[in-house]
């Protein structure tokens, strides 16, 4: 899954919970940089554990992989990976690329 | 078909035992069963039943086993944490290996496979979980210090998460069984089991089938307004 793909899947789920449950989106709209915690975001805990759970559950219907998005790992990190839509995608990608590492070498 | 036709009831501890019961239960009631243990299933075979060996405190394991589900089944209804280990010693006497494993498997088994089921239940807004405690909590057995330890801790677990996820339609609830005749039991000594039936209302060991009547009820669609509750058995609490 290249970049941009996964940038584009994390939108798409992120645009039915924004619709499903009336999240008020500043002007831009769903872009890569819109803030998905702190202050700024424009997400409740409830519309952020969907986005999570929504992008473990294309991740195992599309690619038929299992993972934990917020793991220890993401808790530890100094930057949250979870700051915006792109910085997501990006950490998403590097746990598909663990996740496919460890089949390899099992 | 009964009662849970067309439903999706995912079991840990299915190998033997309770669990092995539980999962009978739902498959003669209709639904689709998925169970999973530590050890091999050998007994059940069922063309609704599916079954996964793994270890319940194994994060990764018991997502891959949860989303696999839901892959294959397309949702989740039903959670019944029924995996568990006992262990009676004198608290002196236990070595932290054994306490460890009785707080990982019990507790941290029963959050993980929750905190999996849940994200899957929130797409559709519906789920059952019933988690397990004991009557070894009110009841302050000793020489199951850890134990009783341990589903105390996954009695709150059941209170505060049936909080977090009320909004998503998901109930959570706790049963505490008193014991049972099952492998879980079979080295405990039997004046200490007598001992507790006395202190108990209903003055008698229970049985498997003393557990259906309530787990069948917390995980039916009717019980939707009931959760954060936990329900001892045997007349305790």
């Amino acid at each position: 899954m290249t970049r941009e793909e996964m940038q584009a899947m994390v939108k798409e789920v992120l645009r039915e919970i924004v619709e499903a449950q009336s999240v008020e989106l500043p002007p831009e709209g769903i872009t890569g940089e819109l803030p998905l915690i702190g202050s700024r975001s424009s997400l409740d805990s409830m519309a952020f554990v969907m986005l999570t759970a929504g992008i473990e559950q294309r991740l195992s219907e599309r690619l038929n992989v299992a993972v934990t998005i917020v793991n220890d790992k993401a808790m530890s990190m100094r930057h949250s990976p979870f700051r915006t839509v792109d910085t997501l995608a990006d950490y998403v990608l590097e746990l598909l690329r663990e996740a496919g590492q460890t089949a390899a070498g099992a | 078909m009964g009662e849970f036709s067309d439903r999706v009831a995912l079991i840990t501890g299915t190998s033997q035992g309770l669990g092995q019961f539980l999962a009978q239960q739902y498959l003669a009631a209709g639904a689709r069963v998925f169970g999973c243990a530590v050890v091999p299933d050998e007994t059940l075979r069922h063309e609704r039943y599916r079954f996964a060996q793994l270890d319940v405190t194994d994060e990764k394991a018991v997502a891959a086993w949860v989303q696999g589900a839901a892959r294959q089944a397309g949702r989740i209804d039903i959670l019944v944490n029924n995996a568990g280990v006992a262990s009676m010693n004198h608290s002196l006497l236990m070595p932290a290996e054994t306490a460890k494993r009785l707080l990982l498997v019990n507790t941290l088994g029963t959050f993980l496979a929750s905190r999996e089921c849940a994200k899957i239940m929130q797409r559709a807004r519906f789920g059952r979980i019933v988690n397990f405690s004991s009557v070894a909590v009110p009841l302050r057995l000793e020489g199951e210090a850890m134990y009783a330890a341990a589903k105390a801790a996954n009695e709150e677990f059941t209170r505060v998460f049936a909080r977090e996820v009320a909004a998503f339609g998901i109930t959570c609830n706790a049963v505490g069984p008193s014991p049972i005749p099952t492998d879980l039991i079979r080295n405990v000594p039997k004046d200490r089991i007598d001992a507790l039936v006395g202190r108990m209302a209903i003055k008698r060991l229970g049985s498997k089938e003393d557990l259906w009547p309530v787990i069948s009820f917390l995980t039916s669609e009717e019980a939707g307004y009931i959760t954060g509750q936990v329900i001892y058995l045997g007349g305790v609490g």
